[in-house]
């Protein structure tokens, strides 16, 4: 038993350490130096890496971190590979740091790119590099990187949930308050329980946000709480109330409408405009 | 005096007298909170900004430290404070006759090379020390810092690593960049503190919590971090800012194209959360800073004057 279980660890470490080799190349058939040092982070250990949010990326399910500097004589290439724990994990940060609609290339992945950024979803992967503002040449980096990852595939549920939901809409998946609180603020204390969810706009100002729960229970105590959060709340008003349905103005004036589906999800209907 | 009792004695002061600072600023300044629209020119408008806030004399006299906190940190614009705004400040500090201008926080030439009005200041920048071991994610060593096991009136923060720096000066200016943050919504005044203390202490206010995260148990020790050493004067960068994304962005940027300046943190946080959208009831450092005596974040109560930089 005791032989099996070291023979597993050393597979699973051999296994790790050649996905990895492959996200950092040491060659890239280019003319950029390869990195004197690749910095690894696991867990926690992620908010020495990241200068502020990375909470965000623990609540979604953050495994480890890989990051190194690229040189090509004065410019820089700075990349960071994150292994969420799972395809959806590496989804949600990407839908939520995406600063635009997502684009999906054949050979890359779901990807948004900037002025001197590229960021990239493939499978549990999220990469992001930056600091260099010929995206061509980010994108050849990209690929090179993310060769040997493959593609989450449609025979998974959640792999297909992706693709359905990127390539119709600016869909934000969360799996937590903080990166709710990034989508809408409705104050602290509200919507804690929820185990996953997501956003996106029916309209350029309509927004729609599903919180899926996974007892009945859980929904119930969210559910159940908008009543008590409203009486201290000074900037949401009731505007009224049914068995399953709250209606509430917003700090800006918006409607908003939250709606218990049971057992399992609330739905809220934002009108901004 | 050693290091500890004069630490001891200032945090016994901050404590004792929570609002003293403000009180004393309140007297003296020709407003509560000076607000300059920038136009084309943020250099001059943080000129005008202390100008109101009372003048830089107020606070720099000859022959004194001044130590600056500017969140320069960061690669995208609207995540780092502009830099022609703590260049202006330094211009001033030297003109009131500052013996010494210290960033508390380590900040890299490349950041000043940012601006355009580099050039024109890179003989002051020469003048300028830095701490270099106080650049993220700064870990502890006995020379740039000194460990405080406990800070008086503080409710969270126990062992708390902070630049040593800071107790050696004579006049505290905090420059921040008023922007999103994914956890406490709006980082700026308050927050910018953080960048006092080393790595792991930061972190600990983000873990020790009641629960991992927690955005109550963060903002109160951001509270707990000014009553160590609360700054002097707030210069705050409200021009072009990331109000998703934050604190480092790439993210959706406003510009509401102003600088401010006083001396009450929470009210400097209460107007820029007003600014750019969010409600200030909905932040805890505001809420808890209030609490603990901090500031005022009534932006109605307050007299707040709003000029241009060209007036």
């Amino acid at each position: 038993m005791r032989r099996i279980s070291i023979l597993c660890g050393v597979c699973m470490l051999l296994a790790g350490l050649g996905l990895y080799g492959q996200q950092f190349p040491p060659d890239l058939n280019n003319n950029w130096s390869r990195p004197d040092s690749i910095t690894q982070y696991e867990g926690e250990d992620l908010f020495f890496l990241i200068n502020g949010g990375a909470e965000v990326y623990l609540e979604y399910g953050f495994g480890k971190v890989m990051a190194a500097d690229y040189y090509q004589g004065n410019s820089k290439i700075h990349a960071e590979s994150y292994h969420m724990k799972d395809p959806l994990a590496a989804w949600g940060v990407f839908s939520l740091r995406k600063p635009k609609l997502a684009s999906f290339s054949e050979d890359l992945g779901w990807y948004s790119a900037g002025s001197n950024y590229l960021m990239v979803m493939k499978n549990d992967i999220y990469l992001v590099l930056s600091g260099y503002d010929k995206s061509d040449e980010l994108f050849t980096f990209a690929k090179h990187i993310l060769k040997e990852i493959p593609f989450c595939t449609n025979d998974k549920a959640e792999c297909s949930f992706i693709r359905d939901s990127l390539s119709v809409h600016d869909m934000i998946y969360f799996r937590g308050p903080l990166a709710l609180a990034n989508i809408y603020r409705f104050g602290h204390g509200l919507f804690r329980k929820f185990s996953e969810g997501y956003s996106w706009h029916n309209r350029p100002a309509q927004m729609e946000i599903v919180l899926r729960y996974s007892n009945e229970s859980d929904l119930r105590n969210d559910f159940d709480a908008i009543g008590v959060w409203l009486e201290k709340s000074s900037q949401f008003k009731l505007k009224s109330t049914q068995e399953n349905i709250i209606s509430l103005t917003g700090p800006k004036g918006d409607d908003i409408r939250i709606q218990s589906y049971q057992p399992h999800e609330i739905k809220i209907f934002i009108q901004s405009d | 005096m050693n290091i500890f009792r004069k630490i001891c004695l200032f945090s016994l002061f901050a404590w004792v007298f929570p609002g003293a600072y403000t009180s004393i600023g309140y007297a003296q300044a020709l407003c509560d909170l000076a607000v300059v629209k920038t136009g084309e020119n943020v250099y001059n408008a943080t000129f005008k900004a202390v100008e109101l806030a009372g003048g830089i004399g107020k606070w720099v006299k000859p022959g004194q430290k001044v130590g600056l906190l500017i969140n320069s940190g960061f690669e995208e614009k609207g995540a780092y404070v502009n830099p022609d705004i703590p260049l202006a400040v330094i211009r001033m500090c030297f003109d009131a006759g500052a013996s010494e201008v210290i960033c508390l926080q380590h900040v890299l030439p490349e950041y000043w090379q940012r601006s355009a009005l580099y050039a024109g200041h890179a003989g002051m920048l020469e003048r300028v020390r830095t701490i270099e071991k106080n650049h993220f994610p700064a870990k502890f060593d006995s020379l740039s810092f000194v460990i405080i096991d406990s800070v008086p009136g503080s409710r969270h923060l126990k062992k708390t690593e902070v630049v040593k720096e800071v107790f050696n000066i004579d006049v505290f200016i905090n420059i921040p960049i008023q922007k999103h943050h994914a956890t406490t919504i709006l980082t700026g005044t308050m927050k910018n503190m953080m960048g006092l203390c080393t790595r792991a202490t930061n972190v600990k206010m983000h873990l020790d919590g009641p629960s991992r995260n927690d955005p109550e148990f963060l903002a109160q020790c951001i509270t707990d971090i000014s009553k160590i050493r609360k700054p002097d004067l707030h210069i705050a960068d409200l021009t072009e800012v990331i109000i998703t994304n934050g604190p480092g962005g790439p993210g959706e940027m406003a510009s509401p194209g102003i600088v401010i300046a006083g001396t009450d943190p929470i009210l400097m946080d209460a107007y820029a959360a007003i600014v750019l959208g969010w409600v200030p009831e909905d932040i805890p450092s505001i809420v808890l800073g209030h609490k603990d005596g901090m500031g005022n974040p009534d932006t109605k109560k307050a007299n707040i004057i709003i000029q241009n930089a060209q007036n």
